[in-house]
């Protein structure tokens, strides 16, 4: 047992000075407030009291994509996982099309389990893919992503079925149900070892490796907990749609990917957590709301995507560079 | 306590505080689309029998329009449009139409202004898109929605913020909009019948995986050959892109060696179709679809290869019917029901030569020929409101030159 702990902490110990110096969030942070206040100023009221909770439902989708692909990008060495917008749009389905509507059965102690088992699920199939079959995360979680696409169409080849009251306040007054619960699970992971493990194992594989930790099973619930949040983001895709709609979920993978690079989620493992994710979501739902508000077209929305992600990216990394050089100094 | 067993803790809570924030479990949100309803089935047997019979075998739910009742909007009005695409021809052509009746009406002081916003596919920006057209100050929103069910509240937060929703080229199952809508299942059928007469083996093009106009089509088309003994040599998804369809139809050409007598699609992809065969080297098949000035262009230059059986779904006429019955509810006319069905005209190689015209060439996939007749003049259309009468200096016999 020594030998499994040793390597963690000595990982540890080179993160933690690495996440109190790292100005990797300012760019995102920066452009979150410059955002909001255009919003404030531009459209006040979206973010009133009285439309703030379906605001949020709208931007719900979108921040739980991308908390689902964090753990799997905090991995680092080719960690992404490609499937989560296409799990999303399974759950939809499954939940509203076939239990829902089709079985009935509305309860939420039937339907929040089957929607988290089933991310759950997709999450457990892609890491014994990466971990036991070896295939490369980004094969692997195309793989799924063709595959739950195509189930979600299997499932409902049309768009129908109702959800049920409980649900559909998830896009209104308890839009903030759903990130809420999300965050819990993630503060609760944050105390576990399984945690300092993958931050380590993103800044150091061969450490962790070395160390004897079992490396296919964290690679294993990385997968897992990503599909767990992709489970409650169907859960408010449903809600937003207040049907299942087998062709939307696709979308959200770009979104949730962009959005954790935006915030200053590292692509190569290690660096940033939930918050993060959570930063860039808001940046990019600010963002699309304000160039929508604008009667911007949507190509430029596209583009403004694109610029905004790289420019972040980019960014993230000088400051990164900058903060290391005045920390070393 | 061990921290690793706060996990399945951390979980059991999240779980609790998703369901204990959901408040009666049991229960389910009244559906959002009526059946038709004997009031319904009544107006539509005292419509004229060119709209009445549109209804026959539709799928789209009909019931009575909640505007039937709606009063007069103050003017100059504020028109919106929201499209889920823009990525191909006919909808950029759609839009510019729409803009072009805007620009006609505001010159004539009925309209103040039009705005358009595109989701590009994202159902829940589209939601937003229109939650922001009612915060606008939009008078009316014209849609194509991406997604038939997917849109239902925000129409119907739109309907109680007071701003009618006309959906055009696809219908949403909340009676809160009203659907200019067509009877698509009717034209699968009717374009599986035409191309079962020109032969007994079919190469079947559907449409985009999971849409309902495709999903309606594709059923109709499979019912019609069930019954009449036609094979399908094979099924290809075209995605009513000509790219996606050329590919997949020459994909479906190279292993299926047998003759195929003809193609059965639905969108405006028939001239990609003829050239997939054409470049082939193999006979050309009868092909049914909606008519482009691509494929008339085609036909112009290859008058042995493009045998055509089909309709005329224009995007002008689309356009201007949504267009023409925004305005309507908008000046207290009342539509009585809330899917108001749209003739589509039908297009035989006999009409080819009367819609051409010299612009047309075989890469011409951004020109759409114009029918000679509107699908729903002013007339017909009065039977669909409480109060008949046309909105405005709008003539169908001025739609613009295909050309021009």
């Amino acid at each position: 047992m020594t030998s499994t702990t040793a390597a963690p902490t000595a990982a540890k110990t080179r993160l933690r000075p690495r996440l109190r110096t790292d100005g990797t969030i300012w760019f995102g942070a920066a452009l979150f407030v410059l955002l909001l206040i255009l919003n404030l100023a531009s459209n006040p009221n979206t973010f009133g009291l009285a439309n703030l909770p379906v605001t949020i439902g709208f931007a719900a989708p979108v921040i739980l994509a991308a908390f689902a692909v964090t753990p799997t990008l905090l991995m680092g060495n080719g960690g992404i996982d490609l499937s989560v917008g296409p799990a999303i749009g399974l759950v939809n389905v499954v939940v509203v099309f076939y239990f829902a509507t089709r079985l009935g059965l509305t309860n939420p102690a039937v339907l929040i389990p089957v929607a988290l088992l089933l991310g759950a699920f997709i999450g457990l199939v892609n890491g014994v893919l990466v971990a036991f079959v070896r295939i490369q995360p980004i094969v692997a979680t195309l793989g799924t992503y063709l595959a739950c696409a195509g189930a979600a169409l299997l499932v409902a080849p049309t768009p129908g079925g109702v959800v049920p009251v409980w649900l559909g306040s998830f896009a209104n007054t308890l839009s903030f149900v759903p990130i809420v619960a999300a965050i819990i699970i993630w503060l609760v992971v944050r105390r576990l070892p399984f945690y300092e493990h993958l931050m380590a194992y993103g800044g150091d594989e061969r450490a962790v490796y070395t160390s004897g930790i079992s490396v296919k099973l964290l690679r294993i619930g990385a997968f897992v907990l990503g599909g767990l949040f992709a489970g409650i983001g169907g859960l408010s895709l449903s809600a937003v749609l207040g049907s299942a709609d087998p062709t939307v979920g696709a979308n959200y993978t770009t979104l949730g990917i962009a959005a954790a690079a935006l915030g200053g989620v590292s692509l190569a493992g290690g660096r940033g957590g939930l918050f993060r994710a959570l930063l860039g979501a808001l940046t990019i739902f600010l963002l699309q709301n304000l160039l929508t508000f604008w009667n911007v077209s949507s190509f430029a929305l596209q583009i403004a995507y694109g610029v905004v992600l790289v420019l972040a990216v980019a960014a993230n990394g000088q400051i990164g560079e900058l903060v290391k050089k005045v920390s070393r100094s | 306590m061990r921290r690793t067993a706060l996990a399945p803790l951390a979980l059991v809570a999240a779980t609790l505080l998703l369901a204990g924030c959901a408040d009666g479990g049991g229960t389910v949100a009244a559906p959002t689309a009526a059946p038709v309803e004997a009031d319904a089935q009544a107006i539509i047997d005292s419509l004229p029998a060119d709209l009445s019979s549109q209804y026959e075998g539709a799928v789209s739910t009909v019931a009575l329009s909640p505007y039937s009742s709606f009063a007069k909007v103050e003017g100059p009005w504020k028109v919106c449009y929201s499209d889920s695409y823009q990525g191909n021809a006919w909808r950029v052509a759609v839009n510019s139409e729409m803009k072009r009746l805007a620009d006609q009406y505001t010159a004539a002081g009925l309209v103040s202004g039009f705005e358009v916003a595109v989701s590009e596919n994202d159902v829940a920006r589209q939601n937003q898109q229109i939650r922001q057209f009612v915060e606008q100050g939009c008078s009316v929103i014209i849609t194509i929605a991406g997604s038939s069910t997917g849109l239902n509240q925000a129409i119907e937060a739109a309907r109680d913020a007071g701003v009618p929703v006309v959906t055009i080229a696809g219908s949403v199952t909340t009676d809160a909009a009203v659907n200019v809508d067509s009877n698509y299942n009717v034209l699968g059928a009717d374009l599986a019948k035409a191309a079962a007469d020109a032969s007994d083996n079919v190469l079947m093009v559907k449409g985009i995986e999971g849409n309902p106009i495709a999903v309606q089509q594709n059923d109709a088309a499979k019912a019609e050959w069930s019954s009449d003994g036609t094979t399908v040599a094979a099924e290809v998804n075209g995605d009513w892109t000509p790219s996606v369809t050329k590919e997949a139809v020459l994909t479906a050409i190279t292993t299926n060696p047998g003759e195929i007598g003809a193609v059965w699609s639905t969108g405006s992809e028939t001239a990609v179709i003829a050239q997939a065969f054409k470049d082939s080297g193999r006979a050309a098949p009868t092909i049914t679809g909606s008519i482009t000035g691509d494929a008339l262009g085609f036909w112009k230059a290859n008058p042995d290869s493009f045998k055509f059986d089909g309709v005329a779904l224009t995007p002008n006429w689309t356009a201007q019917t949504g267009f023409n019955i925004a305005m309507r509810i908008l000046q207290g006319n009342g539509p009585k029901l809330s899917t108001l069905m749209v003739p589509i005209p039908k297009v035989t190689e006999a009409d080819l030569a009367g819609l051409y015209e010299d612009c047309m060439t075989a890469d011409a996939a951004s020109i759409f020929p114009v029918v000679k007749d509107d699908p729903l003049p002013s007339d017909l259309m009065d039977a669909y409101f409480t109060t008949p009468g046309a909105v405005g200096p709008f003539q169908y016999s001025e739609s613009p030159d295909p050309c021009s």
